[in-house]
């Protein structure tokens, strides 16, 4: 729906018309309008594209980053590890949330930064992951193997480190592209994340919350959306969990396949 | 066991110091200058660099943060640019509140949550289990500050039982408690379910409930017991997240906590401010791991700290 809406959709997210101001739901407009009479279905649905570019961004980024730290601390240990291990430590006695919002504010309000931001506050998760898979790997005669047979420290983190990390790592990703779509919610909310009049479901809210009063549909239309798509992200989770922790298997959904 | 909380005070003490100098720096990389916010559009170049000059601001940024270290080294975190009062005035009462908040929530959350986990562990597969997990897993996935908003809407626009924020009353507590409690209460539930599973499948329950003992005796005697201690690794975990949680919920109620205390200072440069808040998080969140590593103990008397 969110891929697609923009095909099907001939209104304009952001066109404004002020005669038809905070309407409640109807024909005409599904999910009624908001405080400056835009469709606010129109841009319910923008709104999702926007979240799940925020997630795929900010999760691609922290991957892209977190993933190479991890490797690099866990196959050169010593100091290496330490340092970045400690970084990753202090980075990680933050709540997510405040490192989120103190990095979006160095880099300046607005949607690209906090995707950044989020990317960078994800970062370490990803990083303490792969570095405790690839420690116990290390060991391994499989991986001893290889490297008897001359194969290069690149060639092993590729073709045998990483293959061995993704489980878990997918499971996160799916896990931390919700929590992402909900700490973007948060910027913007905050008005940190993307500026009006962009449809971004947090900062429809942080406007829409002061209408609470007359139109309650302003804010429950767009939180609902983010529920369901989060939801949708932890669902997907918890069942590629279960499908690729051979552990948990069937301890969720007994009998039921993987959903 | 004293040994061991020497060594780790110990270690709290390096990660602080790299804690401060990580926001020292960042709160400095913020764009935008305070003298400029203070001083105002009308001051003049010779106004702003005055302004800098009282402040310290202009002096070297490693001089800047010895003295930002020894200001908390006497405990009071320097002065507000924005308030010119010492930080610490601010911040004890700031902090009482959202110590008062997230205490309640953390209550709340941990009753629901451990009360909905044994729900759904004792009758597994069933409607009761299903229903309370899709529940849970709904507290996980709603943004926190709409939860206080949708309780804005029912308590306050429309039954106007309780006022819609402020802070005083217990009533004023109710809904920011309710909202903060309820993602936690989500990941409570979720582990308390798995971890009771766990231990109900277990070889000495099955003992305990062949030696005839009741079904209430063995969940709540020998069961629960041990499928409790990696529920309070979660809810250790998430008290140090609440402080993050506290942001939205206390901008929502006009809550007057650290978490706003941190957005306004934030919004206005104001570095002492920003700092001494982020810090207070930070060691917040340290001593939090550090309890629920002490509470392990007392719940599991094979761990011993030696």
């Amino acid at each position: 729906m969110a891929l697609f809406g923009p095909l099907v959709l001939d209104q304009d997210p952001t066109l404004t018309d002020l005669g038809a101001r905070l309407q409640s739901p109807s024909t005409a407009h599904w999910f009624g309008t908001d405080e400056l009479g835009r469709d606010l279905f129109a841009r319910v649905v923008h709104g999702g594209r926007i979240s799940l570019s925020i997630g795929l961004v900010s999760v691609s980024l922290g991957l892209l980053v977190g993933v190479p730290l991890g490797v690099i601390a866990a196959y050169y240990g010593g100091w290496t590890d330490k340092i970045l291990m400690r970084v990753v430590d202090i980075m990680l006695s933050f709540p997510t949330i405040l490192l989120a919002i103190v990095v979006v504010t160095v880099l300046g309000p607005s949607l690209y930064n906090a995707m950044v931001a989020i990317g960078i506050a994800q970062m370490p998760v990803y990083a303490r992951i792969v570095r405790g898979v690839a420690l116990s790997l290390r060991e391994q005669e499989f991986i001893q193997a290889a490297r008897a047979l001359g194969a290069s420290d690149a060639r092993i983190v590729v073709r045998h480190l990483i293959p061995n990390c993704l489980p878990p790592l997918i499971v996160q990703s799916s896990l931390l592209t919700g929590a992402a779509i909900i700490s973007a919610a948060y910027l913007g909310f905050l008005g940190l994340g993307a500026q009006p009049p962009s449809p971004e479901w947090g900062t429809m809210l942080s406007k829409g919350r002061l209408y609470l009063r007359s139109s309650p549909h302003v804010v429950l239309i767009p939180g609902a959306a983010i529920v369901l798509s989060v939801l949708s992200f932890n669902l997907l989770g918890d069942g590629l969990r279960e499908a690729l922790d051979p552990r948990l298997r069937g301890t969720l959904f007994r009998g039921r396949g993987v959903r | 066991m004293q040994r061991f909380l020497i060594e780790r005070l110990a270690l709290l003490l390096p990660n602080l110091l790299g804690i401060s100098i990580i926001v020292f720096l960042l709160v400095r990389a913020i764009p935008g200058d305070p003298a400029v916010l203070m001083v105002g559009d009308l001051g003049t170049p010779e106004d702003i660099a005055y302004f800098r000059q009282q402040w310290g601001l202009d002096r070297p940024l490693v001089e800047q943060y010895l003295r930002f270290l020894s200001h908390v080294g006497r405990g009071d975190f320097g002065r507000s640019i924005l308030t010119q009062s010492p930080v610490i005035h601010e911040l004890v009462p700031r902090i009482q509140a959202t110590v008062l908040l997230a205490a309640t929530a953390i209550v709340i959350a941990i009753t629901l949550g451990v009360l909905a986990g044994i729900a759904a562990a004792l009758r597994p597969y069933s409607l009761v289990d299903h229903g309370t997990m899709i529940l849970a897993l709904t507290g996980v996935s709603t943004p926190i500050f709409w939860t206080g908003l949708v309780l804005m809407l029912i308590f306050s626009v429309r039954l106007q039982w309780l006022p819609p924020g402020g802070y005083g009353t217990p009533w004023h507590l109710l809904m920011p408690a309710f909202t903060l409690a309820l993602f936690a209460a989500g990941v409570i539930a979720r582990q308390a379910r798995s971890s009771l599973l766990e231990v109900l499948g277990s070889d000495y329950v099955r003992t305990a409930k062949a030696k005839g003992l009741a079904e209430r005796q063995v969940v709540s005697r020998h069961a629960l017991r041990n499928a409790l201690i990696p529920v309070i690794t979660v809810a250790g975990l998430q008290f140090g997240q609440m402080l993050g949680g506290s942001i939205l919920t206390e901008t929502v109620f006009s809550w007057p906590g650290i978490g706003s205390y941190l957005i306004q200072g934030l919004l206005g440069r104001d570095y002492p401010a920003v700092q001494a808040a982020v810090l207070v998080g930070a060691t917040w969140f340290a001593l939090v791991n550090l309890l629920v590593d002490l509470l392990y103990g007392f719940i599991d008397p094979r761990i011993h700290y030696a």
